[in-house]
């Protein structure tokens, strides 16, 4: 399911080991998780723009949408991880979980959930 | 990226690519630059640092929440003005409605979809982004007058050329030919739909994209959009959409059939439903063209421009243009975003064999398998028809044959995978010897295989001894 892994593996074979030094071993750990449980299950592409803050509702299944209830903290790292391998349904996921978390708020409730600092000028 | 740094100029949203550091001088410069981690929020999405994953999660928004969000700080802003999240909106919408009665384009997607004409805001600021950057370079990169230079074509005057003529010196060997002199009556209807931009009568709609438009208001966004890849209008029933007033489409003579010339366009024996698509109306803003493709099903093709002026460039078959990389299968094919950007970074480094200009009321003929791509000087519309004649039949029986999976313009599976047959059968029932001719061949050519493979055997059979 990661490219990246797929691709070191055509070029050098299973028993050389793989380095992984930009993913933290609790996030690769989560990746794992969910790799091995879609590993015979593909999931559903997720249709955009979301419909719904409820992401079950676009198409994910519950698992998924459970899987990335998470911390923001974790969710931002599980992003960097599935771009970094490459991992495009997780990427995918969790960008959606983002933009879920955006859906249906206004300006300032944003500003508040990702603590982002105001800085236009009052005519801007 | 050549001469991007020194080009300086700042788009409509301060953006500039990320090379720009090394061009600022001073204090002045540097305190205009936006931090992109602190407008996204430095404990926060700040984090992930990298534009595509940002744009990633702003294409999942829809235009209420992508409005609401490009308030939250002048960097989100600057994101959030990235056309491409506009224009995917707009074609969704589009795709649920299905018909496009009026099309008016307002400078910008962003402007179309939240309906406003003026650019009331543009922020103060400089923002350092490669990946924001570059689409807006290639929609507004000027055409260099060094890609115009070369003329590399031979050239045909259709009033003093049999059809004899041209598919001996340029049909049977596989020839690309610029034919002057061949529209002029063949397509005036078809001029007629072009020449009448603001007609409140006009009904006829044609597809562009996932939707059908009028001709005029195809041709007013054209004129008004600065995107990397815009739309193109691409539509292969455009003669069942118009000519039910009874004006008549007529094909060029070099390529009709006719009594004489039965042979011209073998494909329409299938009929015209059971063929696949093989005539288009198409029409395109400058800078916009084709990018680098070989025709399908291994079939001939001739392009007529109606209006508009169009940059060509050929190389023969088995000899991709650099910076173009087919699959093994040849099903697909690697190339850069843009027609301009493959111009831009490409163009330089092989000489096109084929090269040339055509204007309207031109005629470019595209032997089957040639390498090509065209890019419009000014906003065109040309037809272009794809076909089998007799020199190329057996290529293209092959093809259908031997890789049914890259057959292309039929609407389901079965029929592509069944093409062979059905054109086949077409065949049998108006030009037997023509199939024969092409079995009898085929069967020669495989006898001949056989033999030259027992020859080997034997040879390496009596090394054995030694």
């Amino acid at each position: 399911m990661s490219t990246l892994v797929r691709n070191m593996v055509d070029d050098s074979g299973t028993d050389e080991e793989i380095p992984l030094p930009n993913v933290k071993t609790a996030i690769l750990s989560k990746v794992i998780d969910y790799c091995k449980y879609h590993k015979d299950s593909p999931p559903e592409e997720i249709q955009k723009p979301l419909k719904s803050t409820n992401l079950v509702e676009c198409g994910v299944s519950e698992w998924d949408n459970e899987y990335v209830n998470i911390e923001q903290e974790v969710l931002f790292e599980l992003i960097l991880a599935a771009n970094y391998l490459d991992i495009k349904s997780l990427l995918d996921l969790t960008c959606a979980k983002v933009a879920s978390m955006i859906k249906g708020k206004n300006t300032e409730e944003i500003r508040k959930q990702f603590n982002i600092v105001n800085d236009f000028t009052p005519e801007e | 990226m050549r001469d991007v740094v020194s080009k300086g100029e700042r788009n409509l949203y301060g953006v500039k690519p990320e090379g720009h550091r090394f061009a600022l001088d001073g204090k002045e410069d540097w305190d205009l630059v936006l931090d992109k981690g602190k407008g996204w929020g430095a404990q926060s999405l700040g984090k992930l640092a990298n534009d595509e994953l940002w744009l990633l999660i702003l294409s999942m928004l829809d235009v209420k929440s992508l409005a609401r969000m490009s308030c939250v700080s002048r960097v989100v802003f600057v994101f959030c003005s990235a056309d491409h999240l506009w224009k995917d909106l707009a074609l969704k919408r589009w795709r649920e409605n299905g018909f496009l009665r009026r099309f008016d384009f307002l400078g910008s997607w962003r402007q179309t979809v939240l309906k406003f004409k003026k650019q009331l805001y543009r922020p103060k600021a400089i923002v350092l982004s490669d990946t924001l950057f570059r689409p807006w370079q290639y929609g507004t990169a000027e055409v260099d007058a060094r890609w115009l230079r070369r003329e590399e074509v031979e050239t045909l005057d259709a009033s003093k050329c049999t059809v004899d003529d041209f598919v001996q010196r340029f049909e049977i060997p596989n020839k690309p030919v610029l034919i002057h002199t061949a529209l002029a009556q063949a397509l005036a209807g078809i001029q007629e739909l072009g020449g009448h931009p603001h007609r409140a009568d006009d009904m006829y709609h044609f597809r562009v994209g996932p939707v059908n438009m009028r001709l005029c208001d195809f041709l007013d966004y054209a004129e008004r959009q600065t995107e990397e890849s815009p739309l193109y209008l691409f539509d292969c029933k455009f003669v069942e959409r118009a000519w039910s007033t009874g004006n008549d489409f007529r094909v060029p003579e070099l390529f009709r059939n006719t009594k004489e010339n039965g042979e011209r366009d073998l494909l329409a024996y299938m009929g015209h439903d059971r063929r696949p698509d093989y005539r288009w109306l198409i029409a395109g803003a400058a800078r916009s063209g084709s990018k680098w493709h070989i025709d399908p099903n291994g079939t001939h093709a001739w392009n007529g421009v109606v209006s508009g002026c169009k940059r060509w460039l050929m190389f023969p078959p088995g000899h991709p243009p650099p910076g173009v990389t087919p699959s093994a299968d040849g099903a697909e094919v690697t190339q850069p975003v843009s027609l301009m950007e493959w111009f831009v970074n490409f163009y330089h480094i092989e000489a096109a064999p084929v090269e040339f200009t055509a204007r309207s009321g031109d005629l470019v003929f595209v032997p089957s398998r040639w390498w090509h791509c065209v890019l419009n000087l000014e906003a065109c519309v040309a037809v272009t028809q794809n076909y089998i004649a007799r020199s190329n039949l057996a290529s293209a029986l092959r093809f259908m044959r031997d890789t049914p999976e890259n057959v292309s313009g039929l609407a389901d599976h079965r029929s592509r995978a069944a093409l062979y047959r059905d054109f086949r059968e077409a065949l049998r029932l108006h030009h037997p010897d023509l199939l024969d001719a092409f079995d009898d061949n085929e069967a020669k050519l495989a006898k001949d295989r056989e033999l030259r493979e027992e020859m080997h055997n034997d040879t390496t059979f009596s090394f054995e001894f030694f």
